[in-house]
């Protein structure tokens, strides 16, 4: 097991010995429009005609490209690309499982190359760090409350989800990207580092930020009222 | 004895079990002293559990019929094919 201390925040990540934290992914190219997946990938034969992809997988992809991009008018634009992508390659597919894995792939690309035509520069200066919780000695510097978890009622889990989703999109970009894969797509690290093009070192660590920002997000709508 | 930042910056191995046994021995003995960090640790759990519970967004019904539209061009190019 090898112990790295993240420069960022002084997050300590353990990975398994054998691994290539250092190694970096190639970069996605810069495309005039959505970039294909690299020639050496197959893209797998998902066994469905164009018609089940469409129903049971185009909420996926809008919902993944809402998230990443943070509105509906992009998300829109991002799913149709990615819509006419597959159905153009679904003739020349051969057949493999992993399927939502090339598609999670092929939405990821299309959404970061959206963002990079875009071209709009988003301040990444987080308003609240979570380190300066701490006094000096490393010591909490007030009682942390715990969390009353929302009750199992629909009307408060649609609000729950509404908290949720906007915390999701105050997040920095850097963050949010790791975070809607590892939590929200439950991503391994290992493919959220190829797509994103980081080693899976930086994945955790930003991981690890992103999670104690949502977390001090949620807290004011969870935690138990001071005694 | 480590600290509660300790504690926390290493809340994302813990929590998915990926401390080696001496770290996680350390934590796990911070634990039992600190009411704080007990909090802290199970409202970083339920941060991730209730974000996993998000639900897929519906699909905006303009891009249904775009979709649509993209779909039954689609199969007009391609030609009459038997349904898998």
């Amino acid at each position: 097991m090898i112990e790295l201390v993240s420069r960022d925040s002084g997050v300590s990540l353990f990975l398994q010995a054998g691994g290539r934290p250092g190694e970096q992914p190639r970069q996605a190219r810069t495309p005039t429009g959505a970039p294909p997946p690299p020639a050496e990938e197959n893209p797998p034969v998902p066994e469905l005609s164009p018609e089940q992809i469409f129903r049971e997988y185009s909420p996926r992809v809008y919902t993944l490209a809402r998230r990443l991009l943070g509105n509906d008018a992009d998300a829109e634009d991002v799913t149709q690309e990615v819509f006419v992508q597959v159905l153009r390659k679904l003739a020349t597919f051969r057949g493999e499982a992993a399927f939502p894995t090339w598609l999670h792939r092929v939405t990821v690309n299309a959404a970061l190359a959206f963002r990079r035509k875009r071209a709009l520069r988003e301040d990444h200066r987080v308003s609240y760090d979570p380190l300066t919780d701490f006094q000096a000695d490393g010591n909490h510097r007030a009682p942390v409350r715990r969390w009353e978890p929302p009750p199992d009622e629909v009307a408060v889990e649609h609000e729950t989800h509404r908290l949720i989703e906007a915390a999701i999109d105050r997040l920095p970009e850097i963050y949010r990207d790791v975070y809607v894969l590892a939590d929200v797509e439950e991503v391994s690290s290992a493919d959220i580092a190829q797509m994103l093009g980081l080693s899976v070192a930086a994945v955790k660590s930003r991981l690890h930020r992103a999670r104690l920002l949502m977390r001090h997000a949620l807290a004011p709508y969870f935690e138990e009222s001071a005694a | 004895m480590i600290t509660c930042r300790q504690l926390v910056e290493q809340l994302l191995d813990f929590i998915d079990d990926q401390l080696p046994a001496e770290y996680r021995e350390q934590v796990e003995h911070h634990l039992c002293d600190c009411s704080s960090c007990v909090a802290y640790v199970e409202s970083y759990r339920c941060t991730v559990q209730l974000t996993r519970r998000l639900p897929c967004v519906p699909l905006p019904r303009d891009l249904q019929a775009q979709l649509q539209l993209i779909l039954e061009d689609t199969g007009e190019e391609q030609g009459p094919q038997s349904p898998s």
